[in-house]
């Protein structure tokens, strides 16, 4: 296999167990990852997901050289992330949600001349880079500002700059989108495939599985430390098989409904939330549509505000998947 | 050399809260001239005008170790504190220097605040300087600035694992001025408490200091010059090697941001 076939991100049979220690008695055991693997190839994007505590941000920890395997093997561009940590690190970026992460004291492009430092980038480089990414992540006009009197948005969007400043080969997101406004986050989800298109590959975390369908090439689903999924988000939603949806607006709040409709032999789940003043319920079946008159005879006519059948969104094939 | 003098500056900003007019005027201007100036006037109080003489001397030199050992502590404290650890431990920085920067700043404003002090003694207080040998004096006090730097680098790594600074700044600050003879003499201590104060920084670098005072010669401190300067280079390089276990055991146990 040619150099450039080598997948960026390779895991392998990865395992990774906490101990948390007592000073008297045993110490609890934890078991973050489970013997997961994947394989991420070059300039694609390639998404987590998972409940929170799934292992989602403990794979990210030890990609990124942050924490070592308790077995199992990791490596980044084709080095290991256990031994190999101080080759990989030039070439990778990290970027986390939240507050956390940035200077307050120090402006926007204090944060990032010292981020620059610390990657022992050329400063007049630096200054340029900072400059044109302030700019591209919309800060531009607020880079001498002090951190602090930043938005939880602003701060995530130099979060991003910050990852960019070093142009890494590989960027690793860890639930990027989280406190961005939705021009923000719609702007980030624009950015991350042409990142992936000028070379880089990208591994994010997310919650939000529209984010995931629409800009990872291929997704792993990841509960208590095992992968149960792994595919691209059609395949993902394509593991239901011949699974598809009902959505039905009532006009009755639906508490009672909901025991009754999922013993309907063929039913998988039934969700309930609303939509706009009207409860909602989604019932996902092998196929809905042998169930749809049962369905409408168990909610009554009178009861019924509208019916509709559909394929599976990729966040209920995740739900499905994590139940 | 420009990533470092970044490194040195930006650190010192970012995580160290006295880099305002407010702040150096209280920490770094007036707290030590006023712990000078209490001594003094304890000293002569009690009816001593030696022991006046030698609280401001070693008040003075103390408001060094002071100076730094808690802009250090604070620096490292509040590194943990925002969260920056984990990007710093997967940059590619020379740990040697992200160490060493931590102090780089405050190193100065130690200086800074023993010389206002010593100023504060002669032009408000009567001091007499006439006697001083300035050279030894100046060796005496780099010493002693380059020890305590190397102290507060070992002490700032215990605030990386704990939360609470200000509790290891009051212990470390507390051992100084009780233990080395920035107040008590050393001959006035239960031995056990002597054979401490032979490792602490200040101990060495005071004897030499009070000798410059008094227009002793190099000659007859070298030792404890040595001493100091011995004191210095282990704080640092055990503070260094604490540093880096720190960062391979975060790696190990996963506690980066939680302590260990």
């Amino acid at each position: 296999m040619a150099t450039a076939d080598l997948p960026t991100i390779e895991v392998s049979d990865l395992r990774r167990v906490y101990f948390d220690k007592k000073i008297l008695g045993r110490g609890r055991e934890t078991v973050a990852l489970d013997g997961i693997s994947f394989a991420v190839a070059r300039g694609s994007v390639f998404g987590l997901l998972g409940p929170n505590g799934a292992g989602k941000t403990t794979t990210v920890r030890i990609l990124t050289t942050l924490l070592t395997p308790t077995s199992g093997q990791a490596r980044v561009l084709g080095l290991d992330v256990a031994q190999q940590a101080r080759a990989i690190r030039p070439r990778i970026a990290f970027i986390f949600g939240g507050d956390r992460g940035l200077y307050g004291r120090l402006t926007g492009k204090e944060n990032l001349r010292y981020f620059a430092a610390l990657h022992q980038l050329n400063p007049r480089e630096a200054k340029r880079r900072a400059e044109l990414l302030l700019e591209q992540v919309g800060l531009d006009g607020r880079g001498d500002t002090l951190v602090e009197q930043y938005s939880r948005g602003m701060k995530q969007r130099l979060h991003l700059a910050r990852g960019l400043l070093i142009d890494p080969d590989v960027l690793f997101l860890d639930e990027p989108t989280i406190g961005l406004d939705p021009v923000g986050a719609r702007d980030l989800r624009r950015l991350v495939p042409d990142l992936a298109a000028q070379g880089k590959t990208v591994l994010l975390t997310t919650h939000y599985m529209f984010e995931a369908d629409a800009i990872c090439d291929r997704l792993a689903i990841i509960n208590k430390g095992r992968l149960i999924a792994e595919g691209t988000p059609a395949e993902i939603k394509g593991s239901f098989g011949a699974g598809s949806v009902l959505d039905v607006v009532l006009r009755q709040p639906a508490s009672e409904l909901v025991a009754a409709l999922e013993k309907i032999p063929g039913t998988e789940y039934v969700d309930v939330s609303a939509e706009g003043p009207y409860p909602k319920l989604t019932i996902l079946a092998a196929d809905a549509k042998l169930i749809q008159a049962q369905v409408e005879s168990l909610v009554g006519t009178a009861n019924l505000e509208r019916i509709s059948l559909r394929e599976p969104t990729l966040e209920e094939a995740y739900l499905k998947l994590v139940r | 050399m420009a990533n470092l003098a970044a490194q040195v500056y930006l650190s010192y900003k970012a995580l160290f809260f006295w880099l305002n007019w407010p702040g150096v005027l209280g920490n770094i201007v007036a707290r030590p001239m006023l712990n000078v100036a209490m001594f003094s006037l304890v000293g002569r109080f009690a009816g001593h005008p030696d022991a006046a003489q030698r609280y401001v001397l070693g008040m003075a030199l103390y408001s060094i170790a002071e100076i730094v050992t808690g802009g250090v502590i604070q620096t490292f404290s509040r590194e943990r504190a925002s969260g920056t650890l984990p990007l710093l431990y997967c940059s590619p920085a020379s740990r040697w220097w992200s160490y060493a920067a931590r102090a780089g700043m405050h190193y100065p404003n130690g200086l800074i605040a023993f010389t206002l002090s010593v100023a504060f003694g002669a032009i408000f207080l009567g001091f007499d300087y006439s006697r001083t040998n300035w050279p030894l004096l100046i060796i005496a006090v780099l010493a002693v600035t380059l020890s305590s730097t190397g102290y507060a680098l070992l002490i700032g790594d215990i605030a990386l694992l704990y939360r609470n600074w200000t509790a290891i700044y009051s212990l470390s600050g507390s051992a100084l001025l009780l233990l080395t003879g920035v107040l008590i003499p050393l001959s006035a201590l239960p031995p056990p408490l002597q054979a401490v104060a032979q490792i602490l920084p200040l101990t060495h670098g005071l004897e030499a200091f009070r000798a410059a005072f008094a227009g002793g010669d190099l000659a007859a401190v070298t030792d404890a010059l040595a001493w100091e300067l011995i004191l210095a280079i282990t704080y640092g390089l055990i503070g260094f090697a604490s540093y880096r276990w720190i960062e391979e055991t975060a790696r190990r146990t996963g506690m980066i941001e939680a302590g260990i």
